[in-house]
């Protein structure tokens, strides 16, 4: 095994590859709690609930129609939508996790001295599948 | 993003400046007044996923004769100048790139300086240009 840069990095929304408009992928699961544990225990019992995430996307907008940020993912504000995080790229064996997502947010930043940029955040909705592509 | 191809056009957009002899390539020999589009101060690769996009600052020179004359400061001021027939910032802001997505003036942070070439000594302004294009092509 080794370490992997993250400029191989790579996310498809809405089935649109949106990753070359795309600096910052923050991929966040957790799960719900319970707490299980009944008189006499001597220390907290817990029980797995419902999982959750988000994911937050950040980068530098491009006009590109169709695939740019506007395109791909303020297009689909407020929309559940298809995703794939593939953490390593593209490639035969690579891990991908697929789910849906809810947009929750997108943001354009403006900014005289710089770039265009961009950032939104999604909700996952459902299950997260891991496999390798 | 192709560099060579670049800084071509970022000649083609200063060429624009009546009387200015554009040089897209570190000249060692110059008339002036003279405008030479320099070699990357930096480059930084991968600004997106997957090769999206790089970035790169190239110095701008411009070069006017001697060093103490008044008309020289004229012209050179007329170059500095943020707009107007002269404006390095108005010619290249306003060029026309198909080797990068964006071309920026973002300033001359040195002013202006006295610099030797092929042991004449003139005075120039350097600009920051700010390019930013895909990394991929």
């Amino acid at each position: 095994m080794a370490q992997v840069h993250g400029k191989v990095g790579a996310i498809l929304i809405a089935t649109k590859d949106c990753s070359a408009y795309t600096d910052t992928i923050e991929f966040d699961q957790s799960a719900d709690s319970h707490d299980t544990t009944t008189f006499g225990a001597t220390g907290h019992v817990y029980a797995g609930g419902l999982t959750d995430g988000k994911v937050s996307l950040k980068g530098t907008y491009d006009n590109t129609a169709s695939v740019g940020p506007r395109g791909a993912i303020q297009a689909n504000l407020g929309l559940v939508v298809a995703f794939k995080y593939r953490p390593e790229g593209i490639g035969t064996g690579k891990p991908e996790s697929t789910f849906n997502v809810l947009v929750t947010g997108y943001k354009e930043s403006v900014a005289v001295s710089d770039m265009i940029k961009w950032s939104a955040d999604l909700n996952i909705s459902g299950a997260v599948t891991t496999a390798a592509q | 993003m192709r560099l060579a191809g670049v800084m071509d056009e970022i000649g083609a957009a200063l060429a624009v400046i009546d009387g200015l002899r554009v040089f897209p390539y570190s000249a060692d020999r110059i008339t002036p007044p003279a405008g030479i589009v320099g070699w990357p101060d930096s480059i930084d690769y991968d600004m997106t996923f997957g090769r999206g996009s790089d970035s790169m600052v190239l110095p701008v020179w411009v070069v006017v004769g001697k060093v103490d004359a008044r008309s020289t400061r004229d012209t050179l001021a007329a170059y500095l100048d943020g707009s107007g027939p002269s404006s390095v910032k108005a010619a290249i802001d306003g060029g026309t790139y198909t080797a990068c997505d964006s071309v920026t003036v973002t300033g001359a942070p040195h002013g202006v300086e006295s610099v030797s070439i092929a042991g004449i000594d003139y005075l120039a302004a350097v600009f920051n240009v700010e390019v930013t294009g895909k990394g991929g092509v």
